[in-house]
């Protein structure tokens, strides 16, 4: 590889160094990762309400089994505790995290966070009662446990950490303690002016923004950030690009999907929360682009829809040890997990493959999202692992769509059609190629 | 018992390494390690409970990123720290990879 390619592998690393270790986008991140369990509890609700209990949908049907339907308000409780109370999870979480890394011993960064959130928030709602409207005070209203204060809640657990943070290494903030005093007392009243000072500052801006704008703090984040957001990543070219950006990372070896994560988890994970309620209350599902739209037509096999390099090599493959890398892809690969394919095959700074490793994910989404949006194919409604195997996969995520299944089958197709032509041209480069490969894994070890 | 603690993005891709470095270590006969792989963003938890058992952290080649900060984080406690490579990895290579645990591991403060 030339000296210039070398300049811009290490400019994308650098860039991805960064953007693994700026701090906020770690916390956020990692609570990401935290949270993935309660959403798939979520998902467990949602598909035991829609699959059994349901009396329409469900095992509930059949009059022998329509007792189950009694039973819906327990899923009914899963589902509000943890898809409803996301944002709730969130915030606790980002603080947290946020605390660790700048350096708190205790959790309370986590409660911080959390209450200096609801400091922000309305407590009151509107309600029409007999054609009047009457304001019920002291409830907490769906909207602010749900996906929809997503990034509002982000935003005040990484504010009010770093205030609180920031004040606690005041040292005149510290209330001082003579000698005689045990020191756990002492820490106890440490934190007191910082947590005061932090949690006056949000509710006050919470409040004065209401007062001089006359629009909530919360209206203002969603309208202004996360509905745009939101939107962009609903469109084809929004996902496409995020995609784009992730493989590109992947064809110089490093983890794409990590370096858009802080992005992606919050709006596709949002966005399959919000479509799963929508399936749980029986209402019509929103959104197309969710995070298993990502898992089902863009990311089989893993990144770069690798179920079809691998599907073209045992094709087409005249290489020997290409085939025996596919051949231990191969099990691997149906969990969609790929790095053995990334750096055995290799795909990586291999400038044969890497395009048709970008663009296959592409056209596979682009497919997808046709598919859907024509009603050939139904929205995502459940949240799968993303290491569920093909088929299953979407299967599952669509509450049972037999036309996303044949859309995922048509997706692979496709991916095997395009990497085809490159395994034929890697056939004829052979000792090129494999010049090119000793250079640069000495050169990145 | 000593640890050898492989890292990545979920600790799932590296499970076929460790595997394949358990089987090696396995034929090598000799002192037993707990071969292990976690995601790369639960290391520094990982030191914090086990870091007189491990030996040596390495790395996938997708997450090297991460080797500035995770040098840091096992720098005071002298475990040497390094990112696999990548045809090893790649190849699932588990008899050359403990080779160079072991190697690195000897020259654990």
């Amino acid at each position: 590889m030339g000296k210039k390619m070398d300049k811009f592998t290490g400019a994308l690393e650098s860039v991805a160094y960064t953007i693994s270790n700026q701090k906020h986008i770690k916390a956020i991140k990692q609570s990401f990762v935290t949270l993935m369990p309660v959403i798939i509890v979520g998902a467990f609700a949602v598909l035991v309400e829609n699959m059994i209990l349901d009396p329409e949908t469900g095992l509930a049907a059949f009059s022998m089994f329509s007792f189950l339907a009694e039973l819906q308000g327990i899923m009914g409780a899963i589902n509000y505790a943890t898809l409803n109370f996301i944002t709730i999870a969130a915030v606790v979480l980002i603080g947290i995290e946020l605390g660790r890394i700048n350096g708190h011993k205790s959790l309370f960064p986590g409660l911080m966070a959390l209450i200096s959130y609801i400091s922000v928030i309305p407590t009151t709602v509107l309600l029409e009662v007999d054609g009047s409207l009457q304001e019920v005070v002291n409830v907490l209203a769906r909207e602010f446990s749900d996906p929809k204060s997503l990034f509002l809640g982000m935003f005040i657990a990484l504010i009010s950490v770093e205030l609180f943070t920031w004040f606690s290494k005041m040292d005149k903030l510290t209330i001082k303690m003579p000698d005689s005093v045990p020191s756990n007392v002492t820490t106890s009243f440490a934190s007191l002016f910082p947590s005061i000072i932090t949690v006056t500052i949000i509710a006050s801006f919470g409040f004065a923004f209401h007062r001089l704008t006359g629009i909530y703090l919360h209206e203002a984040v969603y309208n202004v950030i996360q509905r745009p957001l939101e939107s962009a990543i609903q469109g084809l070219p929004g996902i496409l690009l995020l995609m784009f950006v992730a493989q590109f990372f992947w064809v110089i070896g490093i983890h794409g999907n990590q370096m858009i994560k802080p992005i992606r988890e919050p709006l596709l994970l949002g966005s399959i929360a919000v479509n799963m309620n929508a399936y749980a209350a029986g209402e019509e599902i929103p959104n197309i682009i969710t995070m298993p739209f990502w898992d089902v037509y863009m990311n089989i096999g893993g990144s770069g829809v690798t179920i079809g390099l691998l599907a073209a090599i045992f094709i087409a493959g005249k290489k020997q040890e290409m085939r025996s890398i596919a051949k231990l892809s191969a099990g691997p690969g149906v969990f969609n997990i790929n790095e053995p394919v990334i750096f055995g095959v290799p795909v990586m700074l291999n400038p044969i493959l890497a395009i048709p490793f970008i663009i296959t994910p592409l056209i596979t989404g682009t497919i997808g999202y046709i598919a859907t949006v024509i009603g050939f194919a139904d929205k995502a409604v459940v949240m799968v692992p993303w290491t569920t195997p093909p088929i299953i996969n979407a299967w599952l995520s669509t509450g049972g769509s037999w036309g996303a299944v044949v859309t995922q089958l048509i997706c692979i197709a496709a991916s095997i059609l395009i990497y085809l032509p490159f395994i034929f041209i890697a056939n004829r480069t052979r000792r090129l190629d494999e010049g090119n490969k000793d250079e640069s894994s000495t050169k990145i070890v | 018992m000593k640890r050898i603690l492989l890292a990545c993005s979920a600790g799932m891709s590296t499970s076929m390494v460790v595997s394949k470095m358990k089987k090696a270590a396995d034929a090598l006969g000799g002192e037993e390690y707990y071969i292990y792989a976690i995601p790369e963003g639960a290391i520094e938890e990982e030191l914090q409970a086990h870091h007189d058992e491990v030996v040596v952290i390495m790395l996938g080649p997708q997450v090297r990123f991460a080797k500035r900060a995770t040098e840091k984080r096992a720098a005071p406690y002298g475990i040497p720290v390094d990112v696999m490579d990548v045809k090893l990895y790649g190849t699932a290579d588990g008899e050359k990879l403990l080779e160079k645990a072991l190697q690195l591991a000897s020259q654990r403060q």
